[in-house]
């Protein structure tokens, strides 16, 4: 069987070709949501972290460092656990979260929120030369 | 001669399937369709370029310390308040603690094909208090 194509028509299918391979490769931005950015979430805990208490007297405290003493101690005063879920729940409104707090192996971790599951951010923070874990789990969108 | 030569154009136009003359026209109307949507994603780039370069700017004019790695940045009210976008581009900026708004400023006209919006969480910082806030940044307008 012969197959017989017109010059012009040729030119017209390889116009078309360049007119796909043009569509096709420029760049256009994706709209998927994939959950919670790993930045914002950095932002919250660090915002979280370096944020401070005042107690009566005047004395000013990081909640990183509250929370470091808390873990030493193996207690953490109600005021303190009201508070820092207070600044949670803005931090991460409207997501579900849990966070939880640890240093070194001896101490037991503190953890805040009751989500189970969902995606899970690690960060590391030092405070005083002492280091402080941050497990972030948020709810997936 | 003259009708000869006529002849002889017009069976060349003659020539040319319907197929061929279709094709061609739609690959012409796809390509310069692409090249308008490039432009158009071009101008927003350049608008989305300038807008992160006025959030950059506000955080140095209004920022008031940066933990390095840790990327916190506070915010100074007073020196948030005096900021002021540059070009064609009108902002607002929002700044909640707890639910209650503790700075909206608008600067500018918020009008324009092309909007940017960022949220940041960072630091207030008041009267020696660090507050856990959440910085609100709009810019609406031209690109430059």
């Amino acid at each position: 069987m012969k197959i017989t194509i017109h010059p012009m028509e040729a030119l017209a299918v390889a116009l078309a070709a360049t007119a796909l391979i043009i569509t096709v490769a420029s760049p256009h931005q994706g709209s998927e949501d994939v959950g919670p950015d790993p930045e914002q979430v950095r932002e919250g805990v660090s915002a979280l972290l370096y944020s401070t208490l005042s107690y009566p007297g005047g004395a000013t405290v990081t909640v990183g460092e509250a929370l470091l003493l808390a873990l030493k101690e193996g207690t953490v005063p109600e005021d303190l656990r009201e508070e820092v879920s207070s600044r949670l729940d803005f931090l991460f409104s409207p997501l579900k979260y849990q966070v939880i707090f640890f240093s070194g192996e001896d101490s037991q971790p503190l953890t805040f929120g009751d989500l189970e599951g969902g995606q899970q951010h690690l960060f590391r923070y030092t405070f005083s030369g002492e280091e402080l874990g941050v497990i972030v789990s948020l709810e997936v969108r | 001669m003259a009708k000869k030569k006529m002849d002889s154009v017009l069976s060349r136009y003659r020539e040319v399937s319907p197929r061929a003359v279709l094709l061609t026209s739609l690959s012409v109307i796809v390509i310069v369709m692409a090249a308008f949507r490039y432009a158009e994603e071009r101008r927003e780039e350049v608008f989305r370029e300038a807008a992160e370069g006025e959030y950059r700017r506000f955080l140095q004019e209004a920022g008031v310390f940066s933990g390095g790695d840790v990327g916190v940045l506070a915010i100074n009210l007073t020196r948030a308040r005096e900021f002021a976008p540059t070009g064609k581009m009108g902002i607002e900026i929002r700044i909640e603690v707890y639910g209650r708004e503790e700075l909206h400023l608008k600067k500018g006209p918020l009008s324009g094909p092309y909007e940017y919006r960022r949220e940041t969480r960072l630091l207030l910082y008041d009267s020696g208090v660090y507050l856990p806030a959440i910085l609100e940044f709009r810019v609406r307008g031209e690109a430059p």
